[in-house]
């Protein structure tokens, strides 16, 4: 024990004497953890979300209101009913309000974002001082503050809405100030009302035919809760009845009262019996509706996460080997003086324990610090993406360290095992022997193996985990071959620098021998830029083809949104409509092209059917990625024999490449399967659903359990039990004609998790408005009557397309014409009392930019942990370098001496560093490019049963370079402009 | 060649200054061996020569040009290093990325003056001629040192600095290195400063020198020097 503790102590001292190396394994040690305990906590705070979502609010109880929907509760009856005995009911008023997000820079602007919520007075005054139903005392009481601050709202508020009256808004009743109200939203509510300015303007309210307005101009500071329901806002009853809100002869009628225990039917005879009326009581069991955070989001931060994992292992591998390096005279003495090998390695490892123990408490908190800084983004990203509430997590401390250290330890140890045991068994330094460099020959036979192999593997690969085993083995297997071409360029860049620079002449001979101490700051390097360069390009490729897709298939100039049942929406005639109808169905079996039986698969699919204009711009609009070449000569197997491209022109997946007879016979095969699809003998389907059942061209579904959706508004689950009832088949019902489920082709449907059918627009039955407004989606194009549905401009249009001329009418930017049009159908709408104020009308520019930035939401944590990495990867490198270049100073010292000046050795060594960083960002380039290829056809095909064309765009891989000779670069700038060797004559060069 | 006038120098004011007026003449082709106790400042005299260090008064001159004046900016005195200066280490100090002949070529290079054929000629009487290609972790000390003394010799200095050039070389390996170092300066018509604990090394130069003091004395005879230090 003696002898460890006295090895330990030297081992520190050692360590101290040359602090440089230990620094290092602690900076990547604080990372790796820092990144570890982001990620922890990023899930953690997603997975109690969904916990909180799931758990009961206010609303999930028994609600007592008067039977008769005339008739309100009064206050005097609310008191009587509590001094009665019944504590457990609390009172409370319900009304709409608009809240309205005006922008900062440009308040007079009208043109703002309206977010219409339920204002929830309740009576907060019976949550005080005791816990009911596991409801949070200090939620509740959050209410009360501004019963105590009557102007200013209470300071511990996560945001305020701030009413901003137009002077017309305040001259109806002027004789309201603004004041303070503290209130409650659900977190999930609270994120999608990101702005920070919201206010209320008045409520146009009709009473007995007579609209009055309401003026309620409230400075509302808001908490997040789960107590609350979604898009509700839970205020005191007494801030409820403020402002210009018209009470009864100060009777404040109230909408109910929630019981907060269960009532039996004796208390409810009871409550009637001291009302005196009759009253209703309603238990809804309906909760919040539950977002859920999709695998692949969770996969993807796990992805990045054991990316970052792996670079600071490689990190702190280098270090402990560079520290190992210069150990070695001093270990070997200690084995010479009598320690074991054993108590060696003891020493060795109890030394790294210590770095753990001091990293890790430093890389937690900066984990905590990261995941509360990315917390508004996660926030908002989750919020509108997935629908899941993000909460800061609640975690244990100790056992989160526990966890952390354990990790960081046995991975740490699994690794350091060979070089701890390899130095603690020297006995004597061995003669330092020219490491002889692979051959070009084995270089190159090496290489062509391991692509040989990847190749190989890649054939095999037909799950999510086997995609992700096959990146982790493609970024080994480059990282072996950059290590065998490293020296090989480095070698070769030697032998053509001119000699007559010497300077620079020794700077590259001297980069290939740092190649070889260095290879594995450099594959941490390379791995982090291979990945980035992967994902960007990924990334890029996704974007590209999403927004051209998007471009394709948004064939209407504009898109009206609403809840209105379909049957009330009214245009004029000039206005043409495409509406989107929707039913629910499964696929429970596919039988093959050459017409057998139909093979159940494993478990039914729950698809949607949509319907698809049948009119020359919704054609127009199709973007394919296979169909149907004959109705005899079906292709089978893979869809890459097939025809790609859509029914008007070229989809933007194969644009490029395609000879004119390919065209010419594409073109054909698109126009046959069109008719086949408007004649019902067919239908389209998406990407995801063939892939999830390997389906391929000409193979035909099993489909049943064909019902209406369930819509936020309409219960169509009554519906369809109506029809069961009646002894029909749904199918039957929603569908004129059923059309044949035969799959004519496959179309890409990017960012849908789900199966799809296209089905022809006709075959819906849209005669009975029951039925038509239960099919409806809420969506509908709209656009001007089109010149093409002329039979003079069709005849035009089919001359254009027999001539290959591709038309794209549907594409142009919005003008003046197109804004006077959106103007008429606005002017149509807001004439009908139902509509007015319930729809969105978006131009398709609109909508296009808005899916673009959702896009680009979805992407910004990857980035963020993407550039996280590399910005790690790159900040080690440098310092690696940095550390190897202290080892070095007696070099520099001897190139001092020889008479270069210190610019010049300073120049020489950023030179020479920036080399090696980029011959490894130049091998880093086609192995990104590759990993993007793995990424969309086999990580994304396999995770999200979709694919996309692989856009290789130089300016993305130029930029994932740049960033990271940027980020070397500047890291190195600081240790080398206070470098300065100092000239030594006894100084002496360790070969 | 090489003149040193009333050269002081001192690493902290209240001590007594470890060279004290100090004065040396050296011509060229000549050599100087300079002996003296460990601590005695034959290092610091050698840093100065070289423009590592700046003494506290008196003058350098080499070639005629002072390398002491405080006008001279730092890229003149590397200016020197690089045109007039040949040092061999003790630790020879060679660049392991480098193989033998690239090792010596550096400092003719980077003066500018390479000329194969006279390396190849130094490399011929230092009899390294055969190691040209070798990498130096296949060469022994003594081959390493002849080498050293090849680079400190290739790009024709004025004066070449060598401090303990055998100290880490084995007797008979010392004394050809030794043989080597003086008749190359010798044939090459270069000053030579070597600072050295061996008396057989230092017996070796034209003049043999003691730092007794802070002050060079003539040492005389090698063993009445020995006996006297001993």
């Amino acid at each position: 024990m003696r002898t460890l503790l006295l090895t330990t102590l030297a081992l520190f001292a050692m360590a101290k004497k040359r602090p440089w190396e230990p620094l290092l394994i602690i900076f990547a040690i604080v990372l790796a953890n820092a990144g570890l305990v982001t990620v922890l906590l990023i899930n953690e705070g997603a997975t109690q979300g969904e916990l909180l979502q799931n758990k009961q609010n206010l609303l999930t109880n028994s609600l007592v209101t008067p039977s008769d929907k005339a008739v309100n509760f009064t206050k005097e009856q609310y008191s009587l009913l509590r001094r009665s005995g019944f504590t457990q009911l609390i009172a409370f008023t319900t009304r709409d309000i608009t809240l309205t997000c005006s922008s900062e820079k440009n308040e007079a602007q009208e043109t703002k974002k309206h977010s219409t919520i339920t204002l929830l007075g309740i009576d907060s005054q019976p949550f005080l001082g005791s816990r009911m139903r596991g409801f949070s005392v200090p939620d509740m009481s959050l209410l009360q503050n501004s019963m105590s601050t009557s102007q200013a709202p209470s300071k511990n508020n996560t945001r305020i809405f701030s009413p901003k009256p137009s002077n017309s808004q305040r001259s109806a009743s002027d004789t309201f100030d603004a004041f303070a109200v503290n209130g409650l939203l659900h977190p999930a509510t609270s994120a999608k009302l990101n702005c920070h300015n919201h206010h209320v303007p008045p409520q146009i309210e009709s009473a007995e035919g007579k609209e009055t307005q309401l003026f309620w101009p409230a400075n509302i500071a808001t908490n997040a809760t789960n107590l609350v329901p979604q898009d509700t806002l839970v205020i005191p009853i007494e801030d409820f009845y403020k402002g210009s809100i018209n009470v009864n002869d100060g009777q404040f009628p109230l909408a109910g009262v929630i019981a907060l225990t269960a009532l039996n039917t004796q208390d409810i005879s009871d409550i009637e019996a001291i009302l005196g009326i009759s009253v209703s009581v309603t238990t809804s069991g309906a909760t919040n509706e539950t977002g859920s955070l999709p695998d692949s989001f969770r996969l993807n931060l796990w992805a990045m996460s054991a990316l970052m994992g792996v670079v600071a292992l490689f990190i702190v591998l280098n270090a402990l080997n560079l520290m190992y390096r210069t150990r070695l005279p001093n270990i070997i003495r200690f084995r010479q003086l009598g320690i074991s090998s054993a108590i060696l390695t003891s020493a060795l490892f109890t030394e790294l324990l210590l770095y753990c123990l001091i990293s890790i408490p430093i890389g937690m908190f900066l984990g905590f610090q990261a995941a509360t800084l990315l917390s508004p983004v996660i926030s908002g990203t989750f919020t509108s993406l997935f629908n899941a509430v993000f909460v800061n997590p609640d975690v244990n401390l100790l056992s989160l360290f526990g966890l952390a250290l354990f990790v960081t330890f046995l991975s740490l140890a699994l690794f350091a095992l060979v070089p701890v045991t390899k130095l603690s068994k020297a006995l004597t330094v061995n003669r330092v022997k020219k490491t002889k460099g692979a051959s070009l020959l084995f270089v190159l036979t090496s290489t062509l193996f391991t692509l040989l192999l990847l190749f190989a593997v890649e054939q095999v690969v037909a799950s999510t985990a086997s995609a992700l085993f096959f990146v982790a083995l493609l970024l080994l297997s480059s990282c072996v071959l950059v290590l065998l071409w490293l020296p090989i360029i480095a070698k070769a860049l030697t032998s053509i620098m001119p000699k007559r620079w010497p300077v620079f002449y020794y700077v590259i001979a001297n980069m290939h021998s740092l190649s070889g101490k260095t290879r594995l700051a450099v594959c941490a390097f390379f791995i982090a830029l291979t990945a980035n360069i992967g994902m960007n390009t990924m990334t890029d490729s996704f974007r590209n083809a999403t927004e051209q897709w998007l471009t394709q298939r948004l064939y209407a100039p504009f898109y009206l949104y609403t809840n209105q049942p379909l049957s009330k929406v009214k245009l004029l005639s000039s206005m043409t409509t495409t509406p989107l109808l929707k039913v629910e169905g499964k696929v429970i079996g596919v039988a093959g092209n050459e017409g057998g039986s139909i093979s159940r698969v494993d478990a039914p699919t729950k698809i949607s059917i949509s319907s698809y204009p049948v009119h020359d711009t919704g054609k127009k609009a199709l973007v394919l990625d296979s169909v149907l070449k004959t109705v005899s000569s079906t292709v089978s197997g893979s869809m890459s024999g097939s025809v790609s491209g859509s029914v008007s022109g070229l989809a933007p997946n194969s644009e490029k490449g395609t000879s004119p007879q390919n065209r010419l016979e594409g073109d054909k095969a698109l126009n046959s399967v069109w008719r086949k699809f408007v004649n019902g003998e067919g239908v389209f389907i998406n990407q995801q659903l063939a892939y999830k059942h390997d389906i391929t061209l000409g193979d035909t579904l099993a489909i049943s359990s064909i019902t209406l959706r369930q819509s936020e508004t309409s219960d169509n689950a009554a519906l369809n039990a109506q029809i069961a009832q009646a002894g029909s088949e749904v199918s039957s019902t929603v569908f004129s004609t059923m059309p044949k489920w035969k799959v004519l082709g496959i179309y890409p449907d990017y960012g849908n998790l789900n199966g799809q059918v296209l089905v022809p627009l006709p075959f819906f039955a849209t005669q009975d408005d029951v039925i038509k407004n239960a099919l409806y989606s809420g969506v509908m194009a709209i656009y001007p009557t089109a010149k093409t549905d002329k039979p003079e401009a069709k005849s035009a249009e089919k001359n254009k397309e027999r001539s290959g001329d591709i038309s794209d009418g549907l594409s142009m930017p919005l003008n003046s014409n197109d804004a006077k049009f959106k103007a008429q159908v606005e002017k149509v709408l807001d004439a009908q009392p139902q509509m007015r104020g319930k729809y969105t009308l978006y131009a398709k520019q609109n909508l296009l930019d808005i899916s673009m930035q959702t896009f680009d939401r979805t992407f910004v944590l990857t980035d963020g942990l993407n550039i996280t990495t590399l910005l790690v990867a790159g900040i080690a490198f440098a310092v690696s370098l940095t550390v190897l270049t202290l080892g070095s100073a007696a070099q520099l010292s001897v190139l001092r001496a020889l008479g270069v000046s210190q610019i010049k050795v300073k120049f020489a060594l950023f030179m020479q560093y920036m080399l090696l960083c980029f011959m490894s960002a130049l091998l880093a380039v086609p192995f990104g490019i590759y990993l993007a290829y793995v990424f969309i056809n086999l990580v994304n095909r396999y995770a999200f049963n979709w694919t996309y064309p692989l856009a290789i765009n130089a300016q993305v891989i130029v930029s994932s370079v740049g960033l990271s000779l940027l980020i070397v670069s500047l890291v190195l700038l600081l240790p080398l402009g206070k470098l300065k060797p100092k000239i030594d004559l006894r100084q002496e060069v360790q070969l | 060649m090489l003149i040193i006038n009333k050269l002081k120098k001192s690493f902290s004011a209240s001590e007594k200054p470890l060279l004290n007026n100090l004065e040396l003449t050296l011509n060229s082709a000549e050599s100087v061996s300079i002996q003296g106790a460990s601590g005695c400042g034959k290092s610091t005299l050698l840093s100065l020569i070289a423009g590592f260090d700046r003494p506290d008064s008196g003058d350098i001159l080499i070639d005629n040009l002072s390398i002491t004046e405080r006008k001279n900016k730092a890229h003149d005195i590397d200016g020197f290093r690089k045109n007039k200066l040949g040092i061999v280490f003790q630790s020879f100090n060679l660049f392991d990325c480098f193989n033998a002949w690239d090792n010596i070529a550096f400092t003719a290079r980077l003066k500018g003056n390479y000329d194969k054929g006279y390396q190849q000629a130094l490399m011929q009487q230092l009899g390294i001629v055969a190691l040209s290609k070798k990498p130096l972790s296949q060469l022994s000390g003594g081959e390493q040192q002849r080498c050293a003394i090849a680079r400190a010799l290739v790009h024709r200095p004025s004066l070449v600095l060598a401090d303990e050039p055998t100290g880490n070389l084995d007797e008979t390996t010392s004394e050809s290195v030794a043989d080597l170092l003086y008749q190359t300066c010798k044939n090459t018509n270069t000053a030579l400063v070597v600072v050295t604990h061996s008396s057989d090394v230092a017996k070796r130069a034209d003049r043999v020198m003691r730092l007794h003091k802070g002050v060079l004395e003539n040492a005389g005879s090698n063993d009445s020097f020995v006996s006297s230090t001993l």
